[in-house]
């Protein structure tokens, strides 16, 4: 019995920028599908900044709406991810700010030194543990080691997005693992 | 696990799945973006009818002590523009006007509409 193999060719991955020109000419599908390939990392910036789903999910939709808004500023020759993060990051910062839990002198520099009733039910496996260490990092150090990784581990990128320069965001990526290194080590020590 | 390698911490950062989004949020976004229905234009035949309101008023405000007077003054400009000459004149001026707008696509609700506002 011969069985039947379709090969489907991979389709070529349209860039950001060429979605951004087919949106700008008029076609809905450009922005579309920048949403479809955005809404998660967004999202999840903005979850591990904000630590509250219902301000993440605000600040993402808020972060959709003005690219969208101000796509034609957007310059061809800069990257869409950094440019959509850095409006995501800001809108986090200002509802930080609007919510009194940040200030630019009373950031912490130390992760919370023990985790709330949430983290601790949500710290069941590795991962559950991982996003609880995540939590209880100050923000700078949160937002920090996510762009790191969702920009791909790209330090200018990152430096970009959080507007810093490239040595600051070497010293706190630094600082973030060792307190979460010291976060992982402490609740794994709890029964 | 605070024995891991700065590697092994990477690897384990960057194997944390993204966070699942709320099931609406992509709807609500493009709702709000996309597919934004664009604010109602003010039709051009409102704006006229607004904007002649306007001028009439303005006009009949300085002379409002002298009503006679601005009584008077309607009733010429009605016969006026009663005269066969004037009311050829209206009606060319018109079809011109409309011509030109369908011609040139002057019309703001079908400019708003193509840019997708």
């Amino acid at each position: 019995m011969a069985v039947e193999v379709h090969i489907e060719a991979e389709q070529p991955r349209t860039s950001d920028a060429e979605l951004v020109v087919r949106t700008l000419a008029g076609d809905p599908s450009g922005f579309t599908t920048l949403v479809e390939r955005y809404e998660r990392p967004l999202y999840t910036l903005a979850v591990r900044t904000l630590r509250d789903r219902e301000e993440a999910r605000d600040a993402t939709q808020e972060a959709f709406v003005k690219a969208y808004r101000s796509l034609r500023t957007f310059r061809p020759e800069a990257k869409f991810s950094t440019w959509i993060f850095s409006i995501c990051y800001h809108a986090c910062c200002d509802r930080l700010k609007r919510s009194r839990r940040y200030s630019g002198e009373d950031i912490p520099e130390l992760a919370d030194a023990a985790p709330g009733p949430e983290a601790q039910a949500i710290a069941a496996d590795d991962a559950g543990r991982l996003r609880a260490a995540i939590a209880a990092l100050p923000e700078k150090y949160r937002s920090v080691i996510t762009l790191y990784h969702l920009q791909g581990k790209q330090y200018d990128e990152v430096a970009s997005v959080l507007g810093v320069p490239l040595g600051t965001v070497k010293t706190h990526l630094f600082r973030a693992k060792e307190q979460l290194r010291q976060i992982l080590a402490a609740t794994e020590r709890q029964p | 696990m605070n024995d891991r390698t700065d590697d092994e911490l990477d690897r384990l950062l960057a194997s944390l799945p993204l966070e699942e989004p709320p099931a609406e949020l992509r709807t609500s976004i493009l709702a709000a973006t996309v597919q934004r229905v664009p604010a109602e234009p003010v039709d051009p035949w409102e704006a006229s009818a607004w904007g002649l309101l306007l001028a009439f008023a303005a006009w009949l405000v300085p002379h409002f002590s002298d009503l006679n007077g601005v009584i008077a003054t309607i009733g010429r400009a009605a016969f006026a523009l009663a005269q066969p000459a004037t009311l050829v004149w209206l009606t060319v001026g018109i079809a011109s006007a409309v011509a030109v707008s369908a011609i040139q696509d002057f019309s703001p609700r079908i400019h708003l509409a193509r840019k997708g506002h």
